[in-house]
């Protein structure tokens, strides 16, 4: 049996950071609404983060908040008081960017600093400079190869927290300017306008070098339900899921997973990878790959002539509670959907059921055909009990 | 306030007759976005050492990201410096790694942090303060207000990127090759080190994007040039940095005389810089922070 790494979800709010530590996510990233990049994501006051550190805490996990961009001079003011509520609040660690978060942090507080991916760090040099200020883990860079992962694991002095799934910047992270200088939106402060994602003409001494097809950088999200063997084989210490503005679906799903297979592997079990490559399409909402995992990225990692997301809308509702008695559920409807459509319920350690919708009504029980608003409170019988936070979604199809 | 100049195989010579008060050169193994890099080689070292006795002060550009199988190169680097009993004024470095070998190696106090886009607040120079090294390279989207609020209080001499094509953007994929890869181009490698432009659906600036071994890099539309703002940044600034790439070697050499004329105080032709920008010295971007209260 091998150690099992930790497994750490996003969420961008309550609601998210509960859906994942219920459906397997052993630790949670987060920001408030300071300090943190991923600004439109960060719905987290102190009150908040409170809430969610015990939430998890009661479960037995951890929560991390991001305080992760490069500040400006004017952008320190109320930092120390920020990261002392904190430490006040028992979150768990901080992710920090900046060295002089991280110089702040660690001369004000004893809160458990890790160093964010924005910091590129791709050697165990870069990463025992900060193990020796007191640094506990490092996100490693995302251009780390699997075969690199094996010796820099040898010889590097903090723990190693590697993604594994998720959206991927283009540029080394952290060092990219291209939205500051298109749209005035800091990319390290949290306004990233995700211009490498945009469509451009490549010219040589003036003359058009792509005919038909826009010049594109944009990056195939990552994707490593085959590689996690091999980062368990490897004794990484976490697992890190990218996602804070991702819907609650796309969490349970990838966070459950993910969940059941590094559990089949820690325990031997003959693993079905094509059962959980299957499991995992169903919250893709743009096209993935292996990013760096097998060394450089190729045209295959590489999206073109494409939308660069392509919603979903499988997700079609959130059972907010169920009744023994009358094997009735209440639920909160996310996506259109209507009577006698097929449904799977996505529970957190099951597999995935399906049943016929064979009533629905309205919470005060008119019955209705169809649920076509958004966050409509409903009732319908189900063949077998559900729970609250369970999803319901429409049936894959490839 | 110094004058510190990149310089490449072919400049070098031009270079070192100015009165300029450092010339940085590159290694194409551990440097990037340099123009004519030097191998890393004894010979090498030793016509650097050639050159220094001309009494020209060296700096060195280290500015890689460096992956594991690449560490050995600045192990290499730094044994050659001491074989060969170079004498450096600084090491410009951004990767952590090369403090590392640095430290081990006795060169801390000629280092200078470069990384381009992580020194922006004061705590960042205090923090550098405290490894010991020479200076930093302030943060390329400062603007003049923030550089004078980090010069205000700093411990340590700064150093600012003052003129040339700032970097954007530096993806370790091959992002040109890739792209013919999907084209089905006959050879997708055709245009490797070679300058290219990239221009978005709706704007109009033509950004000089560069694939080379190190990945691709993507720049300013226009050159920085500082020549309006030398008195005010005198009393903030050490250092500043004038880079030569994307420039033909006769024309670096004129923005070099420039700035020396410049610093001196005398006129320069303005109009030289007609296709350069500002950078952004007067371009602040957007953030918003929200004051963080409990219960609230």
């Amino acid at each position: 049996m091998v150690d099992k790494p930790e497994l750490l979800a996003p969420a961008g709010d309550l609601e998210k950071l509960k859906i994942a530590l219920l459906y397997g996510a052993d630790a949670v990233f987060i920001g408030g609404k300071a300090f943190s990049l991923r600004s439109r994501a960060s719905n987290f006051d102190l009150s908040d983060i409170e809430e969610g550190v015990n939430f998890a805490h009661k479960l037995g996990k951890k929560i991390y908040v991001t305080t992760n961009i490069f500040p400006h001079p004017d952008d320190m003011d109320g930092l120390i008081e920020y990261l002392k509520a904190l430490e006040d609040i028992k979150v768990d660690a901080i992710i920090c960017a900046s060295s002089a978060v991280i110089d702040v942090a660690s001369t004000h507080t004893n809160l458990e600093i890790h160093v964010s991916t924005q910091q590129s760090l791709t050697n165990h040099k870069a990463i025992n400079f900060w193990a020796k200020r007191g640094v506990k883990r490092v996100v490693l860079a995302r251009e780390v190869t699997l075969e690199e992962l094996k010796h820099l694991k040898k010889h590097a002095h903090a723990d190693l927290e590697v993604f594994i799934h998720g959206g991927m910047c283009v540029s080394y992270s952290g060092k990219c300017t291209l939205s500051n200088t298109m749209t005035d939106r800091d990319a390290n402060r949290g306004g990233c306008a995700h211009s490498c994602r945009w469509n451009y003409d490549l010219f040589k001494d003036g003359e058009a070098l792509n005919k038909t097809t826009p010049f594109s950088m944009a990056s195939k999200d990552l994707q490593s339900i085959k590689y996690i063997s091999s980062l368990l084989d490897i004794g990484v210490h976490s697992l890190k899921i990218e996602g804070r503005m991702k819907s609650i679906h796309y969490i349970a799903t990838v966070v459950k997973t993910y969940r059941a297979l590094i559990d089949e592997l820690a325990d031997d079990i003959d693993v079905d990878i094509p059962k959980y490559l299957l499991e995992i399409k169903k919250a893709e909402n743009r096209l993935s790959s292996h990013g760096f995992m097998e060394g450089l990225t190729d045209v295959n990692q590489q999206l073109y002539d494409l939308r660069s997301e392509q919603p979903t809308q499988s997700f079609i509702a959130l059972v907010l509670e169920y009744d023994a008695t009358t094997k009735q559920a209440l639920i909160e409807q996310r996506n259109k959907f209507k009577c006698g459509d097929y449904i799977e319920v996505l529970s957190p350690g099951f597999d995935p059921v399906t049943f016929k919708l064979e009533t629905l009504s309205t919470e005060d029980g008119e019955t209705i055909d169809v649920a076509p608003h958004p966050k409509q409170r409903l009732i319908i019988q189900t063949p077998f009990p559900l729970k609250p936070f369970d999803m319901l979604r429409k049936p894959y199809q490839n | 306030m110094k004058l510190l100049v990149s310089a490449g195989k072919q400049t070098i010579d031009a270079l070192k007759h100015e009165a300029v008060d450092g010339l940085i050169i590159g290694f194409s193994s551990l440097s990037q976005r340099t123009q004519d890099p030097f191998d890393l080689n004894r010979d090498s070292v030793e016509t650097l050492k050639t050159i220094n006795q001309d009494n020209v002060k060296l700096y060195v550009l280290l500015n890689g990201i460096f992956h594991e199988p690449d560490l050995p190169k600045i192990e290499t680097f730094f044994k050659l410096i001491k074989q060969a009993d170079l004498p450096l004024e600084g090491i410009l470095f951004a990767d952590l790694a090369v403090f590392e070998s640095a430290e081990m190696h006795g060169f801390t106090d000629k280092l200078i942090y470069y990384p381009e886009t992580y020194v922006t607040n004061p705590q960042d120079v205090s923090f550098w303060h405290k490894q010991n090294i020479k200076s930093v390279v302030l943060s390329r989207e400062m603007t003049l207000d923030n550089i004078k609020k980090i010069a205000q209080s700093s411990p340590l001499p700064l150093t600012l990127f003052a003129h040339g094509y700032l970097n954007m953007f530096h993806s370790k994929r091959r992002l040109v090759k890739t792209f013919f890869d999907y084209t089905k181009d006959d050879d997708a490698n055709k245009y490797t080190h070679q300058t290219l432009h990239i221009k978005e659906e709706i704007r109009d600036a033509f950004y000089p994007m560069i694939q080379d071994d190190h990945g691709t890099h993507i720049f300013r539309d226009k050159p920085l040039a500082s020549f309006e703002h030398l008195k005010t940044l005198k009393n903030d600034v050490d250092a500043l940095l004038i880079d030569g790439l994307f420039y033909e070697p006769d024309r670096f050499l004129t923005i070099v005389k420039d700035y020396i004329r410049a610093l001196k105080g005398e006129t320069i032709d303005a109009s030289r810089y007609d296709d350069h920008d500002q950078g952004f010295y007067f371009k602040d971007t957007i953030y918003q922070k929200e004051r963080v209260k409990r219960g609230g």
